[in-house]
């Protein structure tokens, strides 16, 4: 596709090498997983869970955390396992048709509303597998916005407000990235040992030393920064502290307006209310900080066509969905009682089939690193400096 | 558990869990079959505010013991020839005999509008401390089912507990009109051409992740 300033690029610099700007695959995702929660449609959530995979495979770089989708679907399996495990288990007892039946426990009558065992119904176990779908799908649409955007370049372009924050920050954006990749390496690690890596033997030896290092690359990662003037400022002033006063007054107002306009318990201005005043809130207070800073970014990513292309895909999604919960259209919650086909609403559908038009737009990011500036001869030097870090 | 004892014990399981799937089948047939029946009434009361006529509907019955509060709901729903009671996802009853149409726990001045659950079989009617999925029915019980739609204030069914009372009115009560049943299923074709959709894009996605892994 051609870009707007497509001609004020360097010459000899390869169309393919730009990589998306990371914020907005971050914000495709989000509109994807937003979508997820508005639904238990076991059709919708497999659409979005297929559109996921198939926009990640195609515009995926060769970066060691474009395998995050492989981990968090494989997450997304044991959340719907555990869910349908509990519903077993433990799960509200439903009306329906009894397919098993475990030795019940019988509780007192205080307890009542509690069960554990007893008649297993097939409505309950699909409404069961349904709400571990929705999560799953969530969990993907976080493990695609991992795969596909770079992490450092998402940590290049965060407000100034937020360097107040600074290893917060570097640890809850690098986390899950640096978790796949120490996946990797503890893998391989362990398999030149001749250790165990699959099954219950393999993930007892493997998960300590995977989440401690995850943990202990991204707080080093967050110390180099800081001591290279990351977050530093010469002085603290009024206008300062008034601005990180409003950016977190601002993202505690956004937090509760997300959940308003999500959860649909409250009445419906309440959420938008508390969702302009936290964006104003939060503008202020990214304004108010940003005017002091005299930082500049080495090349920083441009925000073209392409990027408000994906950008409004995503948001086309969350929109198709929140217009068919408006309307009253049937289909987004399901319900198993009578047991029988879900519905399939149409608008929801194509809502869905539009998040497609990254794999189409998108530049494709193909350089290790993403950073499209390093000629290919040099790319695989920087890759193994940074990762012997 | 050691990854060699933990294979052998989960096909283990699942073959065994899925063979006790017919045999407890089975016995949950040949139980209802042998064991005495239960004399039950159930009691349907839309409300004052429903408009539905008329407005209490009342069914003598009788049951296999062992029968809980849904089953026997479901059962006097398709003798009626009306729509099965529907749940929500959380396993909320949302409708009796196709009422209400839309909504399900909708917030009404004062509180929520639902359908109630009681136990009779008496003097009074007491409020039912569990589903009725949970509860089963026992010998002389009546069924109270009352949509409340007035908010805070929570009456009983405006009719009598006693079964021998309900069953005399159920002999002399116009039983509702049948109706279609509303059910929202959903198209096959739609959903198997949905499906269809997701798979082919899905499995694309996996060739091509393949594909560029190898490059």
């Amino acid at each position: 596709m051609a870009t707007p300033d497509a001609h004020v690029k360097p010459p000899g610099l390869a169309h393919a090498r730009r990589t998306l700007h990371p914020a907005a695959w971050w914000a495709w995702a989000a509109g994807l997983a937003a979508a997820a929660i508005e639904t238990t449609n076991p059709v919708l959530l497999l659409l979005i869970a297929a559109v996921v995979v198939y926009v990640v495979a195609t515009r995926r770089s060769t970066a060691p955390w474009s395998r995050s989708l492989v981990v968090f679907m494989r997450l997304g399996l044991v959340v719907i396992v555990i869910r349908v495990v509990v519903q077993v288990l433990f799960g509200y007892r439903l009306a329906g048709h009894v397919l098993f039946a475990l030795p019940q426990v019988s509780l007192p009558s205080w307890a009542a509303g509690v069960s554990i065992g007893g008649p297993i119904t097939a409505e309950s176990l699909l409404q069961a597998g349904c709400e571990g779908l929705r999560l799953a799908v969530v969990l993907l649409a976080f493990g695609a916005a991992n795969s596909l955007a770079s992490p450092y370049r998402l940590l290049r372009c965060l407000p100034a407000v937020l360097y107040e924050a600074g290893v917060a920050v570097t640890v809850a954006l690098t986390y899950a990235p640096e978790l796949v990749t120490t996946i990797g390496q503890v893998r391989a690690a362990r398999r030149l040992r001749g250790r165990p890596t699959r099954g219950l033997a393999g993930l007892r030896g493997m998960a300590v030393p995977v989440l401690e290092g995850a943990l202990d690359r991204s707080l080093e990662l967050a110390s180099s920064m800081d001591s290279r003037g990351y977050g530093r400022r010469s002085s603290e002033t009024t206008t300062r502290r008034w601005a990180t006063l409003a950016t977190g007054v601002g993202a505690v107002l956004v937090l509760v307006g997300v959940y308003d306009v999500l959860s649909a318990s409250a009445p419906w201005w309440v959420g938008i209310a508390a969702l302009v005043a936290g964006v104003g809130s939060l503008a202020c207070g990214v304004t108010l900080s940003g005017r002091r800073t005299t930082r500049t970014r080495y090349r920083p990513d441009r925000w073209q066509g392409a990027e408000w292309l994906v950008v409004v895909s995503g948001a086309a999604v969350v929109t198709a969905f929140s217009i068919a919960g408006a309307l009253g259209i049937d289909g987004l919650q399901v319900s198993f009682y009578p047991l029988g086909l879900p519905p399939v609403p149409y608008l929801p559908c194509l809502g869905i089939l539009l998040a497609l038009a990254p794999s189409l737009v998108s530049p494709t990011g193909m350089s290790r690193r993403g950073d499209p500036a390093v000629p290919a001869t040099r790319r695989r030097d920087v890759a193994t400096s940074v990762e012997s870090r | 558990m050691s990854a060699r004892l933990w294979r052998l014990v989960a096909p283990t399981f699942v073959v065994a869990s899925v063979g006790a799937m017919p045999h407890a089948l089975a016995h949950a047939s040949t139980r209802s079959a042998t064991s005495d029946d239960v004399r039950i009434a159930v009691v349907i009361d839309f409300g004052a505010r429903s408009g539905v006529s008329p407005r209490i509907v009342i069914k003598c019955l009788r049951v296999p013991g062992g029968t809980n509060g849904s089953d026997v709901l479901a059962s006097v729903a398709s003798s009626w020839h009306v729509p099965a009671p529907t749940y929500a996802t959380s396993g909320l009853l949302c409708s009796i005999n196709g009422y209400p149409s839309t909504g399900c726990g909708t917030p009404v001045p004062g509180g929520y509008a639902y359908w109630s659950y009681w136990h009779g079989g008496g003097q009074h009617w007491a409020y039912a401390d569990v589903g009725p999925a949970e509860w089963t029915v026992r010998n002389g019980d009546v069924e109270g089912w009352r949509y409340q739609d007035s908010g805070a204030a929570n009456p009983a069914p405006a009719a009598s507990p006693d079964l021998v009372a309900a069953c005399a009115a159920a002999a002399t009560s116009p039983a509702p009109a049948p109706a279609h049943d509303a059910s929202t299923a959903g198209s096959a074709t739609l959903f198997a051409a949905a499906l269809l959709v997701a798979v082919v894009l899905g499995g694309a996605g996996a060739i091509t992740w393949r594909r560029r892994m190898r490059t």
